[in-house]
């Protein structure tokens, strides 16, 4: 189904800018208010818009879904590696990068890189659903 | 047999669990012990600082959840004639 040319046009402005801010929650999620999982379904969205206003036929030849599995998946291993990590250094879930200065972006230690595999993470696992849950609405 | 048994269960839970009471002033509460200890963390969104930090397993697990939700979503909606793989 593919909607009107305002709605196409207008969502094709508006999804960079989406994608953009997403990676600045990610990013700064221990700074500012966000975090990982906001993050994420912002992504999500960006291309959700994508997907409901152009349809599927059309977005089925510019996007790969199981590049968006696999980005889940190695996503999902990568916070397990993170996590468990900390084994080395005492005990699981230890926090054993180096703090830094309090209020910049490099500190906090682990939490940022913990944040982008989160957005990464719940980003690609709604798109997926998203993806499998309107693959039967389509006619054309 | 059974249902006695797990009546047993249920009524010792409550026996332990009920009379559980938070109203001591004498305990410091969870959330003082964060705001003193802010620095600890190094963060300035104390919120990521209890998500990804003292209760970082809460937010790991939460994940490994919303994991297996994708799987069985995509499991069951999976597409029988899609033969790319």
């Amino acid at each position: 189904m593919m909607m009107s040319n305002v709605v196409r046009t207008t969502t094709k402005m508006v999804s960079p800018f989406l994608v953009t801010y997403s990676i600045y929650i990610m990013i700064y999620g221990h700074l500012s208010p966000g975090g990982g999982f906001q993050a994420g379904v912002i992504l999500a969205v960006s291309v959700i818009l994508l997907l409901t206003a152009h349809g599927h036929v059309v977005m089925e030849r510019k996007i790969d879904e199981s590049q968006f599995k696999m980005i889940e998946v190695a996503m999902g291993v990568g916070i397990l590696l993170l996590v468990s990590g900390g084994l080395l250094f005492g005990t699981m879930f230890y926090n054993y990068v180096d703090r830094g200065t309090f209020g910049l972006p490099f500190s906090g230690g682990f939490i940022p890189i913990f944040n982008i595999l989160v957005g990464l993470k719940v980003g690609a696992g709604f798109m997926v659903v998203y993806y499998a849950l309107t693959r039967w609405s389509e006619d054309d | 047999m059974k249902r006695v048994i797990a009546l047993l269960l249920v009524l010792s839970i409550a026996y332990v669990l009920l009379p559980m009471e938070y109203s001591r002033r004498d305990v410091m509460p969870s959330y003082e012990y964060y705001v003193e200890n802010w620095e600890e963390v190094g963060t300035s969104n104390l919120v990521m600082g209890v998500l990804a930090d003292w209760r970082l397993y809460d937010s790991v697990i939460e994940a490994m959840i919303f994991f297996t939700g994708i799987l069985g979503s995509y499991i069951l909606l999976e597409d029988k004639n899609y033969d790319d793989e």
